[in-house]
């Protein structure tokens, strides 16, 4: 057949008998025929092709029928160029490799119980963050997540609510998540924390789940499922029962070699612990119970130092439609960790004790941390029915340092935490004597809860400091050989004169000389 | 926290002529803000204040304006509430930083931080706090001492010269470099003032707080002077609008008023002292062709050309017994 002659392929409607191998063969059957011609038209078959299986597959169709014509038209050479599609199809294994390459295992977990309490919220319209804004109590949670794991295995179970066998189909499965769900104030962003858990912890996955009415049981094979071009989870069963109580098990064995050796090392239990009891402390205070090997998580919830006299600032906005509940003050004085900013998004802790540019420390001409700050203690609560305006990051343990909305917050926090930080300047000066009215006012507040903050008005941080009036009297301190307080003693012929007797005098014969 | 200055213990605040200069061109322009529209009246001004409340008492005269705070840090508790020349302004005691909290963004303000130490990065938290609290249509102002040197208190004291302007050419890298994209070279801060190196610096940083904003704001520059009355100081002023107020100011001619400045080059306000009677000569006199020359007493001519150019702004001082 001549060059200047292509052929013309026409995809006519999709018949319902024919399948993708008859596709395939007719597919090799033009090929052989158009050797060595018209390249552009035959990728073009072969695009469809693919979409024909694609759809195959979903059974949104059947099957599919591909016709020739046999009329040797000349194709303008546009029309040839459009033809031309550079394949994009993503690859398993580099995705699989990619989403779970810079993520920790504990934070894996902690997606896997982000979804039990996003199911939770759902099941019971949670809302621990507006508790804690509007000064309400949240009605005692009755609920129980258990994690527990060997070098073989690990489980996570919850009588959250469960999943529907729609949700299962729909939506809980999908690689990254189209909802557009802006009812709930939940701790589902991406859709891609599960599925990421999944893969980084091991290569068999059985997901079980039920609601009030009905079971499903999902298995997944990583390796085979790998290898298959299919991007789907067979269900292995999806029925009707009746339950008392909705709630969902995922076991995982088959560990991968790094994720095992965790497991058995004796830290990892108590890291994960001090980790879930940050990251859902107010959860936890809700009555949320999470358990790691038997061992019950604690809320962990650092405290701010009030008193009449040092009050700790807050600071309630809406931005966009988001929430946003400042409030800082200093950390008590018997509280010897040091402190920095705490961030969460809907109730769940996204940044711990930070003291990074992250939270705007050395950035923008403002100070860089410095010991003298470590009682400086400031919480940030981003709250949002619109899950995707909240400032986190798809690994929930940074936030979004480029989203207006934290940019416009992170200015508002130190607009508000300036005049903490001009306190511990004041509370920490080069002569300590200079601060006593500052230690004084520190060392009579007194820890109070965050929510008993976070219920009062708008008020900026106050710091009463009584400074000394010029009449006050201060002590000079200092040290001198003993040799040469005796010589003073002799010059003055005054032995039994005391060494603060000495100070006072040689003090005020200064002053007399030089100052009046 | 670097200290206050005090500086008012140094000079009667009132008696600065080239400050006093200042102060009426930027009334003269306000006045021209109030005649396109602006509600200038009605702005709450806020100022830091120094026991003259000289200001406060010219804004409320010539602006009509009721509603001011006055933020004070130094110890002179007793002596800013003694001198309080009206009983409507508020005095805020205790750093700046601890009132900008209480700007609030519903309300039209008109704020002047006017400092007397040089640009450090304090004040840039300052302007970052004001300016994103500023409604639009506020106004927004400020001054520093333009010298090349460090706050006081630095480690530079005690240093020769030639090392002080190392170490001030390094701190000024430290501080600034992010607002300029480069280090500050020594070549820089070798003038007698740097006017130029805080413009750019302190224009980043309201541009910077503006944009993270994201409400389509701009700064409108409206005033970029420099004056001495001893040491050199530099202010930069304008509103924090809409491209809307932008066009209007257009539309109104002010952005082509003599004393305004929409760009880096600074207006100099310096003014000759002279007596009484060479004023008075030269208010008389003073036309188009007047020259030095023709004058019945010694002036330069760059100086009478300055004369020239604030002859009706330059203040007059007369001992009166009270």
């Amino acid at each position: 057949m001549p060059r200047s002659e292509p052929m013309r392929y026409r995809i006519v409607p999709w018949h319902p008998r024919s399948c993708c191998q008859c596709l395939k063969g007719l597919l090799t059957a033009l090929e052989k025929r158009t050797e060595g011609f018209a390249p552009p038209m035959i990728q073009r078959l072969k695009i469809p092709l693919r979409r024909l299986k694609g759809l195959h597959n979903r059974r949104l169709l059947q099957c599919a029928k591909l016709l020739s014509t046999s009329s040797h038209t000349q194709m303008p050479q546009k029309e040839q160029d459009q033809a031309l599609i550079a394949k994009a199809d993503p690859s398993k294994a580099f995705f699989i490799d990619m989403l779970t390459r810079d993520i920790a295992l504990s934070v894996c977990i902690l997606d896997l119980i982000d979804n039990s309490i996003h199911s939770l919220i759902a099941a019971s319209k949670l809302d621990v963050s507006q508790h804690l804004i509007s000064g309400t109590k949240a009605g005692k949670i009755s609920a129980q997540i258990d994690i527990s794991f060997t070098p073989s295995k690990f489980t996570v179970e919850d009588d959250c609510g469960g999943i529907s066998i729609k949700e299962a189909e729909e939506q809980v499965f999908l690689l990254g998540n189209p909802s557009d769900e802006r009812t709930q104030t939940g701790l589902g962003v991406y859709g891609i924390g599960m599925k990421r858990a999944f893969f980084k912890i091991g290569k068999q996955i059985a997901f079980l789940s039920h609601t009030t009415a009905e079971e499903l049981r999902i298995d997944i094979a990583v390796d085979t499922w790998k290898k298959t071009h299919v991007w789907t989870f067979p269900f292995t069963y999806g029925r009707p029962k009746p339950y008392q109580r909705g709630g969902t098990e995922i076991q995982i064995t088959n560990l991968h070699t790094t994720v095992g050796e965790q497991f058995a090392s004796r830290p990892f239990k108590s890291i994960l612990l001090d980790k879930i009891s940050l990251a859902y402390a107010l959860f936890l205070k809700a009555g949320l119970k999470i358990t790691v090997n038997g061992t019950e998580a604690e809320p962990d919830f650092p405290e701010l130092a009030a008193s009449k006299d040092l009050r700790p600032v807050r600071q309630l906005t809406n931005k966009d439609g988001v929430d946003i509940l400042i409030m800082a003050g200093l950390s008590p004085m018997a509280d010897r960790k040091p402190r920095g900013w705490y961030v969460f998004c809907n109730g769940r802790l996204v940044l711990d004790a930070d003291k990074t540019e992250k939270t705007g420390w050395g950035a923008d001409s403002r100070p860089g941390f410095h010991a003298k700050y470590n009682h400086f203690l400031g919480y940030v609560y981003f709250r949002s029915t619109d899950v995707h305006r909240l400032p986190w990051t798809t690994t929930k343990d940074g936030v979004d340092l480029e989203s207006p909305i934290y940019q416009n917050a992170l200015a508002e926090m130190w607009v508000l935490s300036r005049p903490i930080l001009d306190f511990l300047n004041d509370l920490y000066p080069e002569v300590k004597e200079e601060s006593e009215p500052e230690h004084a006012l520190f060392k009579e507040a007194r820890a109070i809860a965050p929510h008993k903050i976070a219920s009062r008005a708008n008020a900026a941080f106050n710091a009463n400091v009584i400074k000394a009036n010029d009449d006050d009297l201060v002590s000079v301190q200092y040290k001198r050989p003993t040799r040469k307080l005796k010589k003073v003693r002799d010059v003055l012929g005054r032995s039994s004169m005391s060494a603060s007797r000495i100070g006072e005098y040689t003090f005020d014969w200064f002053y007399d000389r030089n100052c009046k | 926290m670097v200290q206050p200055t005090d500086s008012f213990k140094q000079f009667n605040y009132a008696l600065r002529p080239s400050k006093q200069v200042e102060r009426k061109i930027m009334i003269e322009i306000l006045l021209g803000l109030s005649a396109a529209g602006y509600k200038i009246s009605q702005y709450k001004y806020w100022g830091l204040g120094s026991v003259y409340y000289v200001d406060f008492v010219m804004f409320h005269k010539y602006l009509f304006i009721e509603k001011m705070a006055c933020v004070e840090w130094g110890a002179v508790k007793k002596r800013m509430r003694f001198n309080k020349p009206y009983k409507f302004i508020r005095l805020k005691l205790g750093p700046l930083s601890q009132h900008i909290p209480s700007i609030r963004p519903t309300e039209k303000s008109l704020i002047w931080l006017d400092y007397d130490r040089t640009l450090d990065p304090e004040m840039l938290q300052d302007i970052d706090g004001t300016v994103g609290r500023l409604s639009r249509e506020s106004l927004f102002v400020v001054t520093v001492d333009a010298r090349p040197r460090l706050p006081k208190g630095s480690p530079g004291e005690g240093l020769s010269a030639d090392e002080q302007e190392s170490l001030t050419a390094q701190t000024y890298s430290d501080w600034f470099g992010q607002y300029l994209g480069r280090a500050v070279g020594r070549d820089s801060i070798a003038s007698v003032h740097v006017a130029p190196l805080f413009y750019e610096v302190v224009l980043e940083r309201i541009n910077r707080t503006l944009k993270r904003r994201g409400e389509g704001l701009q700064f409108i520059q409206l005033f970029n002077y420099l004056y001495r009355d001893g040491a050199p100081m530099w202010t930069l002023g304008g509103m924090i609008g809409g491209a809307g107020d932008c066009q209007r100011l257009k539309e109104d001619g002010l952005l082509d008023h003599r004393f305004v400045r929409v760009g880096p080059e600074c207006l100099e306000i310096s003014v000759p002292p002279l007596t009484m009677l060479e004023k008075q000569w030269l208010d008389c006199h003073l036309d188009g062709k007047l020259t030095a020359k023709k004058l019945r007493f010694e002036l330069d001519e760059d100086l009478l050309q300055n004369y020239r150019r604030f002859y009706r702004e330059y203040p007059v001082y007369l001992e009166s017994l009270l």
